[in-house]
């Protein structure tokens, strides 16, 4: 089967995959029941997420959601009270005394198959703490599943690969749904600066922060701001002449582009290069008028996006035609899409 | 029986406390009693009130009794009936998550900083995104407090800033920055729409992006919020209704001296 085999070559190729999503109930933790599936038998899987998940009622909607099923020797990270939800029979290796809302994270074998629920560290540097345990526990595959809309966590220090899923939970109109997600689909998938010293160069602008600018001959200024908004006030406009290129550490909003925009009339072409997506709150009408004023804007850290799960179906009842939504995504997105439910 | 007289004989009421099958208490264990209230838009009378009972009925309770009703205007009836419960609910298989210790007061919350934490701790409030609600944050924040319990601008020992409402997140963000706040405070009112939850969920994303999230204590609170739900969104703590400022300012103190 064509996404088995798909599933299979990014198995092979990334150690740690994270399923991030467009919005809640868009299918995230079905490809991850899908991932486990697939990999059972052939990896030692290790386990979690960043949210709540395999409870089998939505906590804020009531909506009804996928249980999660492991096999015995998996590995998982979940916080205490979701121990107790679950039906395996486990051993407990170590306590993290990392904290969540709803107890420590403990790292757990199940010693039989059955229900798990998971619900592990929400912080990206718990999480790191989290996979190097795996890693420690032998794990050679970890995944770690989604909460609601939130992406930070598929940031390339922190994940190796992603999948988005995206479905009708999003909005009714099918249109606004394929839009949204093709553009998430172009943001994560940013070109990554390809010249080595500059990268290297904004390296130790990511240290110092919050704004660095390199001229055409790799000289560096670092110009100092409590956030990259109030730093870019500190920018002379016409050093924006000799110094095309400019590095932000940190968030890069909507704001900060019209800002940066104020300054156009100094350049014909700035490379606005910033840590990875999972930084840009940028919307797509800002983003099109930035690369219009000749504005290029680039990653020193790309994510790997490896594909698209959908889910057509909306909680409230209504939904797309599966043929359709799949052939306007294929339309607009590169990389493969897949209709888990539909084609298992 | 009978007669207007009480009842001498023997009787054998049910009293087994059995926490696996917990049902509500009337006049004696287990009998399920519930009493329920409620407007229907009809007119008040015969055809009413067993309207009401049906209605109950088919709630799933058993033996409903309208004990009252009166008219609100022509269309208008409201009804008190008792019903039994039949289902039951099992005490041991629901978790929740008690912060250990007890809340303390103001006076203790302050001691206990000046005593371990030797400074001020700063904490930022605001309602955040589109919702303009301020009541929730406001009384957390104000120093005259709710219900009694003082708010957090009332503390010695906390520097508290009530930023108030309609805050975007990275205004919000670049003020905890420059304050150095150890402690946001997100006031919201989740409604069936994405939106608030995207707003929520906004907020923490981008204090990844900035690189703060693991030196902010991060705690959302509103009428619909629990701990539960603060997990999924990825904030440390949730505190719904019923909690005051002096639960918030015991977790932001406790949490911080732990960490620290």
């Amino acid at each position: 089967m064509l996404e088995r085999d798909f599933f299979l070559e990014i198995f092979e190729k990334y150690k740690s995959i994270s399923i991030i999503g467009t919005a809640k109930n868009v299918g995230k933790t079905t490809t991850l029941n899908y991932m486990i599936n697939i990999a059972k038998n052939k990896y030692k899987l290790g386990l979690t997420s960043i949210g709540r998940d395999g409870e089998s009622k939505d906590l804020i909607f009531s909506t009804p959601k996928p249980r999660i099923y492991v096999e015995k020797g998996t590995i998982i990270a979940t916080a205490k009270q979701c121990i107790f939800n679950s039906d395996i029979t486990k051993e407990i290796l170590v306590a993290t005394n990392l904290k969540t809302p709803i107890g420590e994270i403990l790292i757990i074998r199940s010693l039989s198959d059955g229900f798990v629920e998971l619900a592990g560290p929400s912080k990206n540097a718990d999480l790191l703490k989290i996979k190097k345990i795996l890693y420690d526990l032998n794990c050679d595959l970890v995944f770690v599943d989604g909460a609601v809309d939130r992406k930070s966590y598929a940031a390339p220090i922190v994940t190796d690969a992603t999948i988005l899923a995206t479905g009708a939970a999003f909005s009714h109109d099918i249109e606004e749904v394929v839009d949204h997600t093709s553009y998430l689909v172009n943001l994560l998938s940013l070109e990554a600066e390809n010249n080595l010293e500059i990268v290297s160069i904004s390296k130790k602008i990511f240290k110092i922060g919050a704004i660095g600018i390199i001229s055409s001959n790799l000289e560096m200024k670092i110009i100092e701001g409590i956030n990259a908004r109030e730093a870019l006030k500190n920018i002379k406009k016409d050093l924006l002449v000799d110094f095309p290129c400019i590095v932000v550490k940190g968030i890069v909003s909507d704001n900060f582009i019209e800002e940066l925009m104020n300054y156009a009339n100094y350049y014909n072409r700035i490379v606005l290069l910033v840590e990875d997506s999972t930084k840009l709150f940028i919307s797509r009408d800002v983003l099109s008028r930035f690369q219009k004023s000749g504005g290029i804007l680039k990653v020193a850290y790309p994510i790997k996006i490896v594909g698209i799960t959908i889910n057509p179906k909306s909680p409230n009842g209504d939904g797309f035609s599966n043929d359709k939504f799949l052939k306007l995504l294929k339309q607009n997105i590169q990389i493969p899409v897949f209709n888990l439910l539909e084609d298992s | 029986m009978g007669g207007g007289l009480y009842s001498s004989g023997k009787k054998f009421f049910d009293k087994t406390l059995d926490l696996s099958k917990i049902k509500p208490y009337g006049d004696t264990m287990n009998d399920g009693q519930v009493q329920l209230s409620f407007t229907l838009p009809i007119q008040d009378g015969d055809k009413a009130i067993e309207v009401a009972r049906q209605y109950v009925e088919k709630m799933g309770f058993n033996d409903p009794t309208v004990v009252y009703h009166a008219p609100l205007d022509q269309n208008f009836t409201f009804f008190v009936i008792y019903g039994r419960s039949t289902i039951e609910i099992d005490y041991n298989s629901v978790n929740v998550e008690v912060i250990e210790g007890k809340i303390m007061s103001m006076k203790e919350t302050d001691d206990f900083i000046k005593k371990k934490i030797k400074r001020k701790i700063v904490v930022l409030g605001a309602t955040t995104g589109t919702d303009a609600h301020t009541v929730g944050i406001d009384a957390i924040m104000n120093p005259k407090g709710y219900m009694g319990h003082y708010g957090l601008e009332r503390y010695e020992m906390i520097e508290a800033y009530n930023l108030g409402a309609q805050v975007l997140n990275e205004d919000f963000i670049s003020k905890a920055k420059e304050l150095k706040a150890d402690a946001l405070l997100v006031s919201q009112t989740v409604t069936q729409k994405q939106v608030h939850i995207h707003n929520l969920t906004e907020l923490v994303e981008m204090l990844e992006a900035e690189g703060i999230r693991d030196k902010i204590l991060l705690i959302v609170g509103g009428p619909r919020i629990t701990n539960d739900l603060a997990k999924e969104l990825g904030y440390d703590a949730g505190f719904g209704s019923g909690k005051y400022a002096d639960d918030v300012a015991t977790f932001i103190a406790q949490e911080i001296y732990m960490t620290k």
